[in-house]
């Protein structure tokens, strides 16, 4: 897998670069702005990118910028957004672009390399990424929006854990319980959301995240 | 951006003006060698210049005034007399801070351009102006007392002290001194040794009391009024308060900035090594020293996270990125209660505002979280034209009081550091709510 990483901080750069050729994924370029993020996806044309949200100039979301450009004119290359906070606001620009093959992580999770990885690999295959503190953010600010506050507290488990990219087997390990149950589970969140179900993980916890977000 | 806070206060002095840095020295032979003395006796003499020349100021104003309903002439020329006016005050403050030491402080200008009838209404808006009318009206009495006193002070008693070279070229060859005949040398050195010492300890004396004279009516009437130096320092103190709130809260964004490009960065680089370590652990083998480290990667990652929770208070990027909505609705994701969060700001208030709103926020529901066992809690935020209303309550058990010394005190204070209004309710049995105004023009 062939990945472009945009950090400012060279220290950061540096330990992501290592990290990630250590877990056998190739780092064609390491950049420190946004601007040179594009160029280089431009050039590499890279399977994903991963990027700091805060970069110069600014140091506002350059990087969330970046990324919604990248998934603009390249469909092909995943992105995933690293940042010191996770906001529920940019997890809200990255889902709706109406599109997946996007992630949203802390960076503390990155010292978790197979997990790193794992999340760097979905969102390459198009999957949807996002940290469990975003999901967190997400499912309180929608307390105020009505279906949400009709869920079961398993329900809301099973959809958080859904919101963060998981299989239903996965979800099934999480939850100790049976895949048939996170099934009912799921349905049940879907008719209480009105919502058709759709084919693939990823299509659900949009539809999911565009509702929260909506 | 660093700011030294204390620079900016304006050391001014409380009123119009300090006292003279310099007076006769009381001792009669130290007075008459001090030039405080000399230049107070040249200032006194000044004073019937200075008086006539506010005389003819006067004169012109009272014609100009008459002239007024003439118009054309009238009123160009009283704004004129009314500028000269201003410039002669301003002489005399150079004139008194250099014979005697007194400072006075600079009186606030009226406007003097051809837009007439403007200027004459600055003019007469001035308290100002009826003041240095009433003193150039008073100096005219004050400088006739203080001439002649200064004048008699020094040349009666030089007259009388040079009495024995001059007796006897006198009509008669005598002085008559009231009932006391001078027709001999021992009576002329009698005379003149009275002279000296009473002139050398009498005349330091009056030219002391009639600058004390002088200087008073410069203090009365040259002088700032009492009410426009308090309003010009309750201007002041606002000002340098704005500065030293901005100045604060730059402070914060920099203290942020720095924690996330230092410290912030360095532990997520080291957690990322541990991470690395951790891995080729893993694949060796060596599930003990794996243990060990992975110990250390999630205490860093506690740490990042601590870290990460003190910058976000400090100011979130995300508030000025995208303003209080964005900023609050991971506080409220983060409150260990449900909190129903409203936010309709806009257009948005200034950076300063915008952060005394969130850490209202904050403080509030850290304070829920500690003391109010509420099972929830709202916020809402409303921008009413240049007003910003916050409110932020709870069900809890209620008592909150300012006195008890929790973070309600530091809201309140910041709150009135922008000139905002703080209110609490919070009735024992609850509920509590948090009211908060916040200027935004």
């Amino acid at each position: 897998m062939r990945v472009v990483l945009a950090e400012d901080s060279a220290l950061l750069r540096q330990g992501i670069e290592l990290l990630l050729s250590e877990q056998g994924i190739e780092v064609v370029a390491a950049v420190g702005d946004g601007e040179q993020l594009l160029r280089a996806v431009a050039e590499h044309r890279p399977d994903a990118c991963v990027t700091d949200v805060r970069m110069p100039p600014t140091f506002l979301d350059e990087g969330l910028r970046a990324a919604l450009a990248v998934r603009a004119r390249w469909p092909e290359t995943g992105v995933l957004v690293l940042s010191h906070y996770v906001e529920e606001r940019y997890a809200i620009d990255l889902v709706n672009t109406n599109d997946n093959g996007v992630g949203y992580l802390l960076k503390d999770r990155v010292s978790d390399a197979e997990e790193f990885v794992d999340a760097l690999r979905r969102v390459a295959a198009g999957e949807t990424v996002l940290d469990p503190e975003v999901v967190k953010q997400l499912l309180i600010g929608s307390r105020q929006r009505d279906p949400l506050s009709t869920l079961t507290p398993r329900e809301r488990e099973v959809l958080t854990a859904m919101a963060g990219g998981r299989s239903n087997a996965g979800i099934a390990a999480d939850l100790v319980i049976g895949t048939a149950a996170v099934e009912k589970y799921i349905r049940s969140i879907f008719v209480k959301f009105d919502l058709q179900q759709e084919v693939g993980d990823h299509r659900r916890v949009l539809a999911v995240l565009r509702y929260l977000g909506a | 951006m660093t700011e030294n806070i204390a620079g900016f206060a304006t050391g001014r002095a409380r009123t119009g003006a300090r006292p003279p840095r310099e007076v006769v020295p009381g001792n009669p032979l130290r007075a008459l060698a001090s030039p405080v003395l000399w230049r107070a006796s040249i200032h006194l003499v000044l004073d019937g210049l200075v008086a006539l020349a506010g005389l003819a100021v006067l004169v012109v104003l009272v014609l100009a005034v008459c002239l007024a309903p003439a118009g054309l002439v009238g009123l160009p020329v009283t704004v004129v007399v009314g500028w000269a006016l201003f410039r002669l005050a301003a002489v005399e403050r150079v004139r008194f801070a250099v014979t005697c030491g007194l400072e006075l402080d600079e009186l606030p200008a009226p406007v003097c351009s051809w837009r007439l009838v403007k200027s004459l209404q600055s003019l007469v808006h001035n308290p100002c102006t009826w003041r240095l009318i009433g003193y150039f009206v008073l100096l005219v009495p004050v400088a006739v007392v203080t001439v002649v006193g200064v004048a008699l002070v020094w040349a009666v008693p030089l007259t009388l002290v040079l009495l024995p070279a001059y007796y006897r070229g006198l009509p008669g060859g005598e002085a008559q001194l009231g009932p006391f005949v001078v027709d001999s040398l021992p009576r002329a050195l009698l005379v003149a040794a009275v002279a000296l010492l009473a002139g050398a300890v009498l005349s330091p004396l009056i030219v002391k009391l009639l600058l004390a004279l002088d200087t008073a009516l410069a203090v009365a009437l040259l002088s700032r009024p009492r009410g426009m130096e308090l309003e010009q320092r309750v201007n002041d103190l606002t000002e340098s308060r704005a500065r030293v709130v901005d100045a604060a809260e730059a402070e914060r964004k920099r203290i942020e900035r720095d924690l996330h490009d230092g410290a912030q960065q360095r532990l997520v680089a080291m957690s990322i090594t541990l991470g690395r370590a951790s891995s080729r652990l893993k694949k060796s083998g060596d599930h003990e020293t794996n243990k060990l480290v992975e110990d250390v990667r999630r205490e860093t990652l506690s740490t990042i996270a601590e870290l990460r929770n003190l910058a976000r208070g400090l100011h979130p990027p995300v508030l000025t990125d995208r303003g209080l909505e964005a900023a609050l609705s991971a506080v409220a994701a983060l409150a260990p209660v449900p909190v129903r969060l409203d936010v309709l700001v806009e257009p948005r208030p200034s950076s300063a505002i915008e952060a005394v709103a969130y850490f209202t926020v904050t403080e509030a529901l850290t304070n829920v979280a500690k003391h109010a066992r509420a099972t929830r809690a709202w916020v809402e935020i409303r921008r009413e034209g240049a007003r910003l209303d916050v409110k932020v309550g709870d069900d809890g058990r209620g008592g909150a009081d300012l006195a008890a010394g929790t973070g309600l005190t530091g809201l309140a204070d910041r709150v009135s550091g922008v000139d905002g209004r703080f209110r609490l309710s919070s009735p024992a049995g609850g509920p509590t709510v948090i009211e908060v105004e916040l200027p935004c023009g």
